[in-house]
């Protein structure tokens, strides 16, 4: 007589039971790394970030880019005012602005320069410089694929952390500040 | 003859906004066919890095519009295909690449399949072996049936 006959209810059900938790593993591990909106990791990170020189949107004959910030930490923040996070995260922008000594770089993508100008006039300026980006070349170069996006980049000029989606109090204190020096993560006033 | 022109003009219309979508996606043009074949070539190897399951070629998306404005740029500097691919797994990670990298880390992706096929011909197998053992016996006790059949109940 054959194994599967003489142990039938256990033959029956192992198989299935089995295969039923491999595929819940499976499963399992594939939705916890989906590649949503958010969940990807920069590439970037622990790289030198890309160069880039792009003209200033508060005067466009001039030019603002990475040779300008060598040797300094800063946050580059891309954004847009199609974009409605943008809009969300920009009071969070204003305060950190305040706290912090660390330059914070706007990058105004895909934009219009007059609309981008009253944003900042209406919601306050957190920026030390803005830079323009019509067509994208330079956000791409930076692997970014929605707005808003915020890196840190050491003085060395390498990409220390990418905050995927809206900048909050918690994350900048939680990923920014605590990679920072503290006398630059807090302006000691 | 109302009807007629409403559906000629129907028609115009819908094939209007068909050309203009499909010139929307893509306006781009290559100097050289050979150029205009790569760049078709790697617009189609490329995920839209917003969009989960569109190439880049066919997406709307900005993005890839910006992305695909990319790999022209790099064409037109001379790049090879091999150097557009590794600049653009170094911004956007694997996950733009539609057909994975043979890579250790990805062995289990290209692997899996291999063993859910082995695993899957050694379950039938015990099957067919099973039944077919059965069979036999049925062969063999075929003359006291109508006494042992619920000895092997199906």
């Amino acid at each position: 007589m054959s194994a599967p006959a003489a142990t039938p209810g256990f033959n029956r059900f192992l198989v299935p039971i089995a295969a039923f938790v491999l595929i819940a593993i499976v499963f399992a591990v594939g939705i916890k790394h989906s590649p949503q909106v958010g969940v990807i990791r920069s590439p970037l990170i622990g790289k030198p970030a890309p160069s880039w020189s792009l003209p200033l949107l508060s005067d466009t004959h001039r030019t603002f880019g990475s040779k300008d910030l060598h040797g300094h930490w800063y946050v580059l923040n891309v954004w847009g005012t199609w974009c409605y996070a943008c809009r969300d995260e920009h009071a969070a922008l204003v305060a950190i602005a305040r706290r912090t000594a660390v330059p914070i770089i706007g990058i105004d993508w895909r934009d219009d320069n007059a609309q981008a100008r009253d944003w900042l006039a209406q919601l306050g300026n957190p920026y030390s410089t803005v830079a323009t980006d019509h067509d994208g070349r330079v956000v791409i170069d930076w692997g970014v694929y929605g707005a808003p996006e915020t890196f840190l980049v050491n003085p060395s000029g390498m990409v220390v952390y990418k905050q995927i989606g809206a900048m909050t109090p918690e994350v900048w204190q939680k990923e920014f500040a605590s990679r920072l020096p503290p006398q630059l993560a807090n302006r000691s006033s | 003859m109302r009807l007629a022109l409403a559906t000629v003009l129907g028609c115009a219309l819908l094939l209007g906004a068909s050309a203009r979508v499909a010139l929307a996606i893509d306006p781009a043009q290559m100097p050289t066919p050979a150029l205009e074949a790569r760049y078709l070539a790697l617009t189609h190897q490329f995920r839209c890095p917003v969009c989960q399951n569109e190439t880049l070629a066919d997406s709307n998306e900005d993005v890839a519009g910006e992305v695909r404005a990319q790999i022209r740029t790099m064409l037109l500097e001379g790049k090879s295909d091999a150097q557009i691919r590794d600049y653009l797994v170094s911004r956007y990670s694997e996950f733009i690449l539609f057909k994975p990298e043979y890579s250790l880390r990805n062995a289990w992706l290209w692997l899996s399949p291999v063993v859910l096929l082995i695993v899957g011909v050694f379950i039938a197998m015990r099957i067919i072996r099973a039944r077919s053992a059965l069979v036999a016996e049925d062969d063999w006790s075929g003359e006291d049936d109508a006494a042992g059949s619920s000895a092997h109940p199906r």
